[in-house]
């Protein structure tokens, strides 16, 4: 038999059968009904009384899922550890975009601050409005992506600072859940007074998670930027 | 005629053949593209489409967002569910964080070899 | 409303993602993606998710663009071949 033939006729088959399961799929898929309304609202009812935080979202994920949240920076930790571990780096660079201007310099030092502050306001208000610790904590990561840009060799991260403020906002945000196991019933349980809903004092341990949280996303991302901005030319 | 465009079954149904067609253009990229760049960033269509599905199952037309602010001043009231929100959250980090080892990966492997072809990949194995 | 605004809002997340899957040019394809994270923001925002809405748009514009584009400023001509 023609060897070409042959190809034909499984590549015919194959496709037939993966539009079949398309198709199947596309039915089961369609026709599917998503559990609403069952641990979602759980959650909702008893969130007042226990959270007292206005953001529902950032109570789910500090508080009754604070477990799932220290295993998923334990991952970001890890895969920054592996790109520096693998990419080979420079102290000093050529300027990638080749410019060299007194204006931009000068702009992007009085932007910088500002980016810090506006980080600072998204983490500490997480639980007042939309935001917290992983968006604030890559905004201030932003704010030092634009200073690398701006100013290629002047600036530099310290990398004791960083390695500093990640291995203890890592080691306090552990120590908060097993204060919270000792003091209380569970881990990540809330030792501290609620307050009132709605107040930036309120939600008890929430914030000062959340905190940690924004410190160790914001100097992980800053180095995740600085080691590719960094990086050795291959050429 | 205008209104049942409006109903939560109608979204749902566009919510799902879209995010089905971007899954589906996301894997087809990463199948039959040469280049190991383009395979990552084909990789982080289709992880998009499932975030896109995620949150958008879950949502009803009419409910709010799960946060108390002055207009919605009650807990579990025309609120969407908190939960799959949670969980993108922390899944959107890490898919950049994913992202950015695999394109350490990448930036080593063509320093190492000088190409991005995966039909050229052979360094284990024998010549062919 | 909102039925239509995603509709159109997906068709045109749909062609971005065949844009960016069958375009020759990597540099067109990472400026296309950076594009596409800010429509999934905006879809974000209609299906109230706006924690993961804001998520998004710092990501899958600021950070995801940047470690795209300078890993592909180290990419030579030989390893742009699609």
């Amino acid at each position: 038999m023609n060897p070409k033939r042959e190809i034909r006729v499984q590549t015919i088959v194959v496709s037939l059968l993966v539009s079949i399961m398309t198709i199947l799929l596309l039915g089961i898929l369609l026709s599917f009904q998503p559990l609403s309304g069952s641990l979602g609202s759980e959650l909702l009812a008893i969130n007042q009384t226990t959270t007292q935080s206005a953001n529902a979202v950032t109570s789910v994920v500090t508080y009754f899922r604070g477990l799932d949240t220290l295993g998923e920076v334990t991952i970001l930790f890890l895969s920054i550890f592996g790109i520096g571990l693998g990419i080979e780096r420079l102290q000093e660079k050529e300027n990638i975009f080749s410019y060299d201007n007194a204006l931009l310099k000068i702009g992007a030092d009085m932007l910088f601050p500002l980016i810090i502050l506006f980080g600072l306001y998204i983490i500490i208000h997480g639980h007042l409005s939309p935001g917290g610790g992983f968006q604030g904590g890559v905004v201030i990561a932003s704010g030092f992506l634009l200073m690398f840009l701006a100013k290629n060799n002047e600036f530099k991260l310290n990398h004791k600072m960083t390695t500093l403020v990640e291995a203890l906002s890592g080691a306090g945000f552990v120590l908060v859940g097993i204060l919270g196991l000792l003091l209380v019933d569970r881990f990540f349980g809330n030792f501290l007074p609620l307050g009132t809903l709605g107040k930036l004092w309120s939600g008890g341990v929430i914030p000062l998670i959340y905190i940690f949280v924004g410190l160790k996303v914001s100097a992980e991302i800053s180095t995740l930027v600085e080691y590719f901005i960094r990086i050795k030319d291959v050429r | 005629m205008l209104d049942s465009f409006n109903q939560t079954p109608f979204l749902h149904g566009v919510i799902t053949i879209g995010a089905f067609l971007l899954l589906a253009i996301g894997l087809i990229g990463a199948m039959s593209k040469k280049n190991l760049f383009k395979i990552f960033l084909s990789l982080s269509i289709a992880e998009a489409s499932l975030f896109l599905y995620f949150i958008g199952m879950h949502f009803e037309v009419g409910k709010d967002a799960p946060i108390v602010t002055q207009k919605v001043t009650e807990f579990g009231v025309n609120m969407v569910d908190p939960v799959p929100q949670a969980m993108i959250l922390t899944t959107i980090v890490i898919a950049i964080a994913v992202l950015a080892l695999s394109l350490s990966f990448v930036v080593n492997y063509f320093k190492l070899t000088g190409n991005l072809d995966i039909d050229k990949m052979n360094e284990l194995g024998e010549e062919s | 409303m909102i039925g239509l605004i995603v509709l159109c809002i997906f068709a045109m997340l749909i062609l971005l993602a065949i844009f960016i899957v069958s375009n020759n040019d990597l540099a067109h394809s990472v400026i296309l993606f950076m594009g596409f994270g800010l429509g999934s923001a905006v879809l974000f925002v209609l299906f109230s998710a706006p924690d993961v809405a804001l998520t998004e748009a710092v990501i899958g514009v600021g950070t995801s663009g940047v470690v795209l584009l300078v890993t592909l400023l180290q990419i030579s001509k030989k390893g742009r071949n699609v």
